[in-house]
């Protein structure tokens, strides 16, 4: 089947139900798989655990780099207009009184404590959200597959990528027939 | 979990929940005895502002929390709603034990008011007036007559007064005297608003206004658990609206009214909202402390699992965050203005010891409770939960000890204090015990009741 321009990408099954789907996604979960994927037409209660994924780890980036602005909106301030000192020769600062208040003063840094920690805040969870689900992409293999159109109509997809470790042509096409799929293809993607 | 023969789910034969009611009535009982035995006078007033107004943010949080439930037609806290309900019901409990204390205000019996209601009081006798032998001076002897608290300027006024004209003239006190005119003259502008009678006729109102809209919400959820019509659903739905518009009014004058105008010459617009975020955080902990209760002890079934302590975790954790936020940003505003008149609250909360209790509200009521449940998991463990929900509640006690107390003076936690919010808070919560082993736990003929069950958090 594979020519010489040719490699495998995925094997591609389709189910006609939810229940079907949810039933072989576990399947596949069991047997062990990393990196596969469920195609419904809709959000699906109940796929997380089928599928088993674990919650995500985006609040603790969101968390570290918030406070990394909390902390940067300290050290700026603080450097800038409440010390006379020039750390490494980059610049010394200056001891600024502003409405009579002290150079530095607490209450004057927590807006900007708040809007740096934000700020950061919101990027690292934008960003973190793009890297951890490999966005931007721009074609994905699994688009070669006619039937794939189905997924945003009526029909369920499991997709097992060729990079899972434990993908083998024979082995992971025995596990998705023994699951009762409707169709199963392998996706192939060129290489040249 | 589960006792089959429990299908409406109701408090029954429960050891814990079928007695509750007793503990909050010994401590009130205590607390009454306490109270009364050890208090002066000159307190009591303070104190039992304290336990009346501590209290009445609990019913107040819940009576948001019911109303903005129906507003928004959301599902997820149908199930834990009948507990946020029936706390919102001890609301004539919390009209009849305010009215003592509006009686004692109105007859002067109560004295914590005076510095505006001498000048208001006064302003009613200041036209011209044939028998005042000082006519001439009346500018000054308004200054010299209003009861002032504040010990400081009533010794300028006295000292004013002792030197006559002569004083106007003294450099060093001429600036001050100047002030404690000023300070005069804003009161008595706003004797229109802060005089007895309207005082009084708005507490009633806003006690009124809460009363009516408790008992009808609690009423119609009520009768819905018997006929199951989805129509009540929809009539709270529509009336919410108009309600939360009365209940945030009524909330924010009643602010006003009672613990702003306890610094009469001081303003803050914000300061309604201040008191509104802290009763929700107090609401949403006491229902996650009962709720547990009830789950622990299998009465709700699973009605009440950790999918809703989750959430109402959540929405606790927002209110912890905008309390800080509206705290702060009052408290900032008038810090980098600096204007005496406005500084002046403050003041009287950082010096004579209150500065410790501001600090322990920044960091009990923000740093540790936004460190300690800002994670999924903090949140989901529901022992830990459960403790800082106590802390939390205990926090917003201090809370309201520091919107009160600090204008009797020095920091000096007095038993009377704590009798006055263990009688208060346990008659309410007497009633709100005893009401909740009389009524289904959840409310059963909710329409969205069992989307509610199925309530799923998803990551």
């Amino acid at each position: 089947m594979a020519n010489e321009t040719k490699k495998p990408a995925l094997y591609l099954a389709e189910y006609d139900t939810p229940n079907a789907i949810a039933q072989a996604a576990m399947k596949v979960r069991d047997a062990g798989y990393k990196s596969w994927d469920c195609h419904t037409p809709y959000a699906m209660h109940g796929m997380d655990e089928a599928m088993g994924l674990k919650p995500t780890r985006i609040g603790v980036l969101s968390f570290i780099f918030g406070m990394l602005g909390v902390a940067t909106a300290v050290i700026l301030i603080q450097y800038t207009n409440a010390f006379d000192f020039d750390f490494l020769s980059i610049g010394a600062g200056y001891p600024l009184i502003v409405g009579g208040k002290p150079p530095g003063a607490f209450p004057s840094m927590v807006p900007i404590m708040f809007e740096l920690g934000i700020l950061l805040c919101g990027f690292a969870t934008l960003f973190g959200l793009l890297g951890l689900i490999k966005l931007p992409m721009h074609n994905h293999p699994i688009f070669a597959s006619d039937r794939f159109e189905a997924a945003t109509d009526d029909k369920y997809f499991i997709s097992i990528e060729a990079d899972d470790q434990k993908f083998d042509l024979d082995r992971t096409r025995a596990l998705l027939e023994a699951t009762n799929p409707t169709y199963i293809e392998l996706v192939e993607q060129e290489v040249l | 979990m589960t006792h089959s023969n429990q299908t409406d789910y109701r408090v029954g034969d429960d050891r814990l929940w079928k007695r509750a009611w007793l503990a909050p009535l010994g401590l009130a009982v205590v607390g009454f005895l306490i109270a009364v035995l050890t208090a002066d006078a000159s307190r009591l007033g303070y104190a039992y502002l304290f336990g009346l107004f501590t209290t009445a943010t609990f019913m107040l949080g819940a009576l948001f929390l019911v109303l903005v439930q129906f507003l928004t037609a959301s599902y997820w806290g149908v199930s834990s709603r009948r507990i946020v309900e029936v706390v919102m019901s001890g609301a004539p409990v919390v009209a009849i034990l305010a009215l003592p204390f509006i009686a004692g205000v109105a007859f002067e019996k109560i004295d914590i008011y005076q510095e505006w209601q001498s000048v208001s009081a006064h302003g009613e006798h200041a036209e011209p007036d044939s028998g005042d032998d000082h006519a001439s001076d009346h500018e000054e002897h308004g200054v010299l007559g209003f009861g002032s608290g504040i010990a400081h300027a009533q010794a300028e006024g006295e000292d004013h007064g002792a030197h006559g004209e002569a004083a106007a003239h003294e450099e060093g006190h001429s600036h001050t005297s100047q002030e404690v005119a000023l300070h005069h003259e804003i009161i008595e502008q706003k004797s229109g608003y802060l005089n007895t009678a309207g005082w009084v006729a708005r507490g009633l109102g806003y006690l009124l206004v809460w009363c009516l809209l408790a008992l009808a919400y609690f009423a119609w959820s009520r009768r819905q658990d018997q006929d199951r019509d989805p129509k009540h659903t929809l009539r709270m739905q529509s009336l919410a609206a108009p309600s939360l518009i009365l209940f945030a009014g009524a909330l924010t004058f009643a602010a006003f009214d009672w613990l702003m105008s306890l610094e009469a010459a001081w303003f803050s617009t914000i300061f309604g909202v201040i008191i509104f975020a802290g009763s929700a955080v107090s609401i949403l902990a006491l229902t996650i402390l009962i709720g547990l209760s009830l789950h622990k002890r299998g009465l709700v079934g699973d009605y009440i699992n950790i999918e809703h302590f989750h959430d109402l975790s959540r929405l606790m954790f927002g209110f912890v965050c905008f309390w800080t936020y509206v705290h702060f940003s009052q408290w900032m505003l008038i810090w980098y203005a600096g204007i005496p008149e406005e500084a002046t609250w403050f003041m009287k909360r950082w010096d004579g010891g209150w500065k410790f209790v501001s600090y322990l509200l920044i960091f009990g009521h923000f740093v540790a409770p936004f460190l300690l449940l800002i994670s999924r998991v903090q949140k989901r463990a529901l022992p830990w939960l459960q403790a800082m929900c106590f802390w939390l509640i205990f926090m917003h006690i201090v809370d309201i000890y520091w919107f009160v107390l600090p204008q009797a003076g020095a920091f000096h936690v007095q038993l009377a204090d704590i009798g006055a919010l263990l009688f208060v808070g346990g008659v309410f919560f007497a009633y709100v015990f005893w009401r909740l082993g009389n009524v289904p736990l959840v409310p059963v003929g909710d329409p969205r009741l069992q989307r509610s069950h199925h309530l799923h958090q998803i990551y």
